[in-house]
């Protein structure tokens, strides 16, 4: 038996919160992508700062410190990265 | 070291932290929240969906682009998350001094607890591994029962117990023989 997707969530459409939603959504993709952007940017944003401030305070400077925030940052900025070059292609 | 403050004739013996393998358990919870979008996914929905939620704007071939966006924002949260148990860790940890143990414990980000044990007050020390895991990788909790208020603290998930009991022990006999 054939399993149209479309048809499943269907169903949800009925209700004027969900309709409300999806049309919010479908009408400004743009903003969605660039909103859901800064909120990912601004998570790891205000989360790296409390790292970084327990790191110098408490981690006394070591070099594994050291070595964890280089590793952090790097995956960071090209996780970064491929998010706003993929929020640029789809907006 | 500007963690805690020694006295002149105080001298760190060893500084603890838990066993490798505590951190790895930690972590375990988060690798299975972070694959189980992948799994919903896969097993229950499909590309459509997705490109249904996002109207005709995004199809076909921005498919791509929402999906490394998607696993990109997911990655990034699990990635902070990973660190922030990471830190946690090794900012858990015990300075055995020849004379104080210190206990230094890290609960979440905004609150930090630092207790000191002085040898002399030490009464009596347990060792407690419980579990497969614990007897073939060699860590455990170690009681140590003190006199006064505080009667007993404990220092959990710690490697090679046996060993550090005894130093404890053997640093504690030294700072009573020399009171006698």
């Amino acid at each position: 038996m054939f399993f149209n997707e479309v048809e499943s969530i269907a169903p949800f459409k009925s209700f004027w919160f969900t309709e409300l939603i999806n049309n919010i959504i479908l009408n400004n993709a743009d903003n969605v992508v660039w909103f859901v952007f800064f909120v990912a940017f601004a998570f790891f944003f205000i989360y790296s700062l409390i790292l970084i401030y327990h790191w110098f305070k408490y981690g006394a400077g070591s070099f594994i410190i050291w070595l964890a925030m280089i590793v952090y940052f790097s995956i960071s900025l090209a996780l970064i990265s491929a998010m706003y070059f993929s929020a640029i292609i789809i907006s | 070291m500007s963690i805690i403050n020694l006295s002149p004739d105080e001298k760190i013996e060893i500084t603890l932290r838990k066993h490798y393998f505590v951190l790895l358990r930690n972590i375990f919870g988060l690798i299975i929240l972070y694959i189980a979008p992948f799994i919903i996914y896969f097993y229950f929905f499909d590309n459509t969906i997705i490109a249904e939620f996002f109207y005709n704007k995004i199809y076909a071939n921005q498919s791509i682009s929402v999906t490394i966006f998607a696993i990109s924002i997911w990655t990034l949260i699990i990635w902070v998350k990973l660190f922030a148990i990471w830190t946690d860790y090794y900012l858990d940890v015990w300075f055995i001094t020849n004379k104080r143990i210190i206990d230094i414990e890290q609960k979440g980000f905004f609150r930090r607890e630092i207790s000191t044990f002085r040898m002399e007050r030490i009464q009596d020390i347990t060792i407690e591994i419980k579990g497969l895991l614990q007897t073939f990788l060699d860590f455990g909790d170690i009681h140590v029962q003190t006199a006064g208020e505080s009667q007993e603290f404990i220092i959990r998930g710690i490697g090679h117990p046996k060993q550090i009991k005894e130093m404890i022990m053997r640093q504690s006999d030294i700072i009573l023989e020399s009171k006698k």
